[in-house]
């Protein structure tokens, strides 16, 4: 997995350059119901870039012991954008699978998401809810697949 | 400039680059210099190894507050060539090589990270594959040998 990197000038840098090409984030899914996942290894910059891709894939599976008795794949398209009062805005991030889940995307205050260093204001969140049991476990693959300014 | 970087993930990951010494020669290595990316100064402890058939032969641990060191910065953000010097005499005979980037006690995110650089055109070393993309580009990597002994 690659990322490039858009190096202004010079060996260093005291600010972050801007990344682009895919970049591929993993977050562990919490048990169950209600959980609240922040995504806060992906900050989006609003003064870097103006429409973020991204490519969601959700998998989880139900891990009691012994084989694996139930399976849940799904893959969705999300666009994050600056609109016109330059705050962060989504596209609808809904998965919905067979009645063992139903999970979504948000953004928390998006007006801050430029500034979401501080992850308690600007973080995109992750919930989930409908799951039956309690012994599920899953990844989050975010794959950032094109980034315009 | 852009760089096209392959990121380390966190502790457990590794990027590997081989690397063949062709000639019958005893190589006195004076450092091993790989293309390195910091992106925000990610703690941990990075582990530069060299194998020659899966045994390690040579091993080097530095972080990114020595790479800020030696380019004299306090910059988080930076690309270089970084030369890893063998603290004792280090002898390479011709055979095919491995060479690995390790952590540990790291963790890669979005915003703090560690990578390995795929140059556009590497003018030192010689390809033995044919990439279709810059992307299949091997990482860079250059060595610095300091004399060549006859292998016998």
């Amino acid at each position: 997995m690659t990322r490039h990197v858009d190096f202004v000038d010079g060996f260093t840098s005291a600010s972050p350059p801007a990344t682009s090409g895919t970049v591929q984030e993993n977050y562990t899914i919490d048990n169950n119901v209600g959980s609240i996942i922040p995504i806060t290894g992906l900050i989006l910059d609003k003064t870097l870039w103006k429409t973020v891709f991204m490519k969601i894939d959700l998998e989880r599976s139900h891990v009691l012991a012994g084989p694996v008795t139930e399976m849940f794949r799904q893959a969705i398209d999300v666009t994050f954008f600056v609109d016109g009062d330059d705050d962060w805005n989504m596209t609808t991030g809904n998965f919905t699978g067979d009645d063992m889940v139903q999970s979504s995307l948000s953004i928390v205050n998006p007006e801050y998401v430029s500034l979401a260093i501080d992850v308690d204001t600007g973080q995109i969140n992750y919930v989930s809810g409908f799951m039956v049991g309690d012994d599920y476990e899953g990844k989050l693959n975010a794959a950032v697949t094109r980034i315009s300014k | 400039m852009r760089l096209v970087v392959e990121d380390l993930k966190s502790s457990g990951h590794v990027l590997e680059h081989e690397f063949r010494f062709g000639l019958t020669v005893r190589n006195i290595i004076g450092a091993f210099i790989p293309y390195f990316y910091m992106h925000n100064a990610p703690a941990g402890t990075f582990t530069f190894t060299i194998l020659k058939g899966g045994v390690e032969v040579f091993s080097k641990d530095f972080t990114c507050a020595d790479i800020k060191t030696a380019l004299q910065t306090a910059h988080n953000y930076a690309h270089v060539w970084y030369p890893i010097i063998p603290d004792n005499p280090l002898f390479l005979e011709s055979g095919l090589y491995v060479a690995r980037l390790s952590s540990s006690g790291y963790l890669s995110s979005g915003v703090s990270y560690f990578g390995w650089i795929i140059p556009h055109e590497d003018l030192v070393n010689v390809m033995e594959y044919e990439p279709s993309n810059d992307d299949e580009n091997p990482l860079g990597f250059k060595i610095k040998v300091l004399k060549q002994g006859i292998q016998s």
